[in-house]
């Protein structure tokens, strides 16, 4: 059975300064406690159950390797989620294999006039399997604005890209998925 | 596309679950991989004593001596200012204290909890008068004095809670 987690924030405090002084079980309890949202960020913007389970725990050892680092200044999980976005954006960097998946709005688009065939039924494409299949930058602004509820500031900030550039690419999601949802 | 249709889309999508677990537990790779820097406490009561100890007679040194004899380095404690040191002290005692508490049964905890609540309001009921009358040695006296019942009512209850039978020892 794992680790009973008491999610109060007096808790996590307590959690966040044991790990800080080399305690790994309150760092595992605080893992416990965040490693869903967090891995639930790393999939939708890596579209990759592999890669997101590798960012995510890469998350978690460089969250370990900081948390002297961590202010208080904002939650424990917005700290966390910084670090795992970092992680996401610079694996792209360093590695190729999102290319796997569509890279460009133009490669997408063409998929939909060449495919367009709504393999379910009804309701047309399950929204999370959309997501996934849209362009990075579309679907990094999507999943942290739509899914998430970040503003575009906070969007922007977590991306390092301009605030137009978060909402053109809000617009740009929404516009995709509507066109494949819709299919 | 009229903006009702993405506006649903925005709805839907913010009803997403927000956490999906992995298909597979990362602690193990994670604990690999930080286990050379982390400091995993065995729980043995002697190493606990030992720490208690230690804790216990720092205490004992700092409190009164650092309270308010050492004007350097203060620092804020629930908004107000005391030595750096005695707020290390507190704040070892109290993460300790945190800890031990949750192996208590939960009725017990319930009790511990209030104690040290009532403590704490006198604490804060002591710093408003002290607020007033900041230079009254009466307050300033019973302050350090309620600071240290807090202190070893942590500690004790910190002790104690390792009578307490786990799981693994029935």
């Amino acid at each position: 059975m794992k680790a009973v987690v008491d999610p109060e924030r007096g808790n996590e405090e307590a959690l966040i300064q044991a790990a800080r002084k080399g305690d790994a079980r309150a760092f595992e309890s605080l893992y416990r406690m965040h490693v869903g949202r967090i891995h639930a960020l790393c999939l939708r913007m890596t579209a990759d159950r592999q890669w997101a389970e590798d960012c995510t725990q890469e998350a978690f050892v460089r969250a370990w390797e900081k948390l002297d680092l961590f202010e208080g200044r904002s939650a424990f999980s917005t700290w966390l989620h910084r670090i795992a976005i970092n992680e996401v954006l610079s694996r792209r960097r360093r590695e190729k294999r999102h290319q796997t998946h569509l890279s460009s709005a133009d490669v997408y688009e063409d998929m939909l006039r060449k495919t367009g065939v709504d393999q379910s039924t009804g309701l047309g494409m399950d929204l999370e399997d959309a997501v996934s299949l849209l362009p990075e930058g579309a679907r990094d602004v999507f999943v942290l604005c739509a899914v998430n509820g970040c503003s575009h500031e906070e969007t922007a900030g977590l991306l390092g890209i301009a605030v137009g550039t978060s909402k053109a690419q809000l617009h740009r999601a929404k516009k995709l998925l509507r066109q494949r949802l819709e299919t | 596309m009229s903006e009702e249709r993405y506006d649903e889309l925005m709805r839907v999508a913010a009803e997403l679950p927000r956490e999906i677990e992995p298909s597979r537990d990362l602690w193990p790779g994670i604990e690999a991989r930080i286990g050379q820097k982390a400091v995993t406490e065995p729980r043995s009561s002697g190493s606990w004593v030992r720490q208690f100890a230690a804790a216990a007679s720092l205490v004992a040194i700092s409190v009164l001596a650092t309270l308010w004899v050492v004007k350097e380095n203060q620092v804020p404690l629930n908004g107000w200012p005391v030595s750096s040191d005695f707020r290390i002290v507190h704040a070892s005692v109290n993460q300790t204290f945190q800890e031990q508490i949750q192996v208590l049964p939960p009725e017990s905890r319930i009790v511990v909890v209030k104690n040290l609540a009532d403590i704490r309001a006198s604490l804060e009921e002591i710093r408003r008068a002290l607020r007033e009358d900041p230079g009254n040695p009466m307050l300033q006296q019973l302050l350090v004095t309620v600071y240290q019942q807090e202190l070893n009512y942590m500690s004790d209850i910190s002790q104690m809670s390792q009578l307490v039978p786990g799981r693994n020892d029935i």
